[in-house]
């Protein structure tokens, strides 16, 4: 990944955990345990529909992370 | 919980709950994991339902059922509806105590359940698969000669076992709900759906009353068009609009994949059941009916799996056989319908209410729809035909 690859900022308290975006993931690269929603930066292929799918803007995209 | 199981379900909503409770019975040694602490919550569902899905299986009670339906209205973009008569079925259920229940027949029946319990990868054995859980926060293994992934919208139990399950933009509506108390609803025993591009983009508001002034009162938009606006920011318009002085005593997010059903829901050793496997009616968005029926078909396949020796696909796949026979046709229909729906114009959606309007007061069938519109506007039956063959 090159260094200047855009990084998934997840916003915790604006989360609900409703798997949204974990279902729209090609790449398996969004995790939710029973409390918190992770992103796996190694699997992503940054086609940002996470950020579509979300109900409540919990994701966003942040350049040069 | 011990470590080895014939049988283990991953998610514990309706559809893992009916599943281990048929195993269960069937005799096979079952376990039920389920991520968050409790059995039913939080309730990432609009609640509304037929009966005649589950009264098969156990008798509907007064404890789980907020609501009686009587007929549901839709609501065109210029604020008309059509009254469609249901049959004494429709309820809004209270889906924590619903879901409570079905676990607690499981337990009855000789499940073992685990809340807090995070199943985070599966390995394959050489006659089932082992899971890695994540159990009250320690890590543990438990091993499964069958799994039943019904782990809901995120579908990663299947994802594991090698099945591609995420959802294209398309196929997923975007959701939220508000809990609403003290909001006037005009008959608090219709359930009411809102259509437009405007309010909500390839999807619809609701509002499900469970008493006379609370209802949940939600959105779905497709992913896909959810561009300028989320879900949540479109709910607080719509609720502006027309629940100014509602108050919201809970709110949810969720997701409803309204894809085409995956293609297999049996590989050996493992089955696909509720939201996991894509079953939702992609018109109404409804997931509990054949969540429930897909665990109990799930459940019973596993248990008998486990007492013939039988784990592998080509015993297991009787499952999607019968359980496509019950639905698959109606879900295949759905979806065309639900492609007309999504690529009506507001106008369209105007014309077409308009024209149900006119019908005689009866019961709604899409025959009588179809011979409605043949006469009275055929340019509209021209531009739907359309639509449905556009894709």
């Amino acid at each position: 990944m090159s260094l200047d690859a855009a990084m998934i900022r997840i916003d915790q308290l604006t989360c609900d955990g409703c798997g949204c975006c974990i279902a729209v993931c090609p790449q398996d690269a969004l995790v939710l345990d029973e409390k918190y929603l992770s992103w796996l930066e190694e699997r992503c292929s940054q086609c940002e529909n996470c950020i579509l799918a979300c109900p409540v803007t919990a994701l966003r995209v942040v350049e040069h992370g | 919980m011990d470590e080895h199981y014939d049988v283990v379900a991953v998610g514990g909503g309706p559809a893992g709950a009916m599943a281990a409770w048929k195993s269960a019975q069937a005799g096979a040694k079952t376990l039920l994991l389920e991520r968050d602490r409790e059995i039913g919550l939080p309730v990432r569902c609009a609640e509304a339902a037929s009966t005649a899905w589950f009264e098969c299986y156990f008798e509907p009670q007064e404890k789980f059922i907020a609501n009686r339906i009587d007929a549901q209205e839709f609501v065109s973009p210029d604020g008309m509806a059509v009254v469609v008569e249901g049959d004494d079925k429709g309820v809004v259920l209270e889906r924590k105590i619903f879901d409570a229940h079905i676990a607690t027949m499981a337990a009855g029946a000789g499940a073992d359940i685990a809340t807090r319990a995070d199943a985070t990868g599966m390995e394959r054995l050489k006659n089932g698969w082992k899971l890695n859980v994540t159990h009250q926060g320690k890590p543990i293994c438990i091993e499964a000669r069958i799994v039943i992934a019904s782990d809901g919208i995120e579908s990663r139990v299947a994802r594991w076992a090698g099945v591609k399950t995420a959802l294209s933009l398309k196929d997923l509506e975007s959701a939220a709900q508000y809990d609403m108390v003290n909001i006037e609803i005009e008959n608090p025993h219709h359930l009411y759906y809102y259509f437009g591009n405007e309010i909500a983009p390839g999807g619809y508001c609701w509002v499900f009353p469970k008493a006379d002034r609370r209802a949940n009162v939600g959105i779905g938009v497709l992913a896909s068009r959810a561009t300028k606006k989320t879900a949540k920011e479109l709910l607080d318009e719509f609720i502006e609009a027309r629940f100014p002085r509602g108050k919201a005593v809970g709110f949810v997010t969720g997701g409803v994949p309204i894809a085409r059903p995956l293609k297999e829901l049996a590989l050996d050793n493992l089955l696909i059941a509720g939201d996991a496997a894509r079953i939702v009616d992609p018109l109404s968005g409804g997931g509990i009916e054949a969540a429930l029926l897909s665990g109990a078909l799930a459940g019973e396949t596993a248990g008998r799996a486990v007492l013939k020796n039988r784990c592998g696909r080509n015993f297991l796949k009787t499952y999607s056989e019968i359980l496509f026979g019950r639905i698959g046709r109606t879900l295949g229909i759905n979806s065309r319908i639900k492609n007309i729906v999504q690529e009506s114009s507001d106008d369209e959606y105007c014309r077409i209410t308009n024209l149900a309007r006119k019908a005689a007061p009866g019961k709604m069938s899409l025959l009588r729809m179809y011979t409605i519109i043949v006469r009275n506007d055929p340019i509209l039956l021209l531009n739907l035909a359309k639509l449905l063959f556009q894709r």
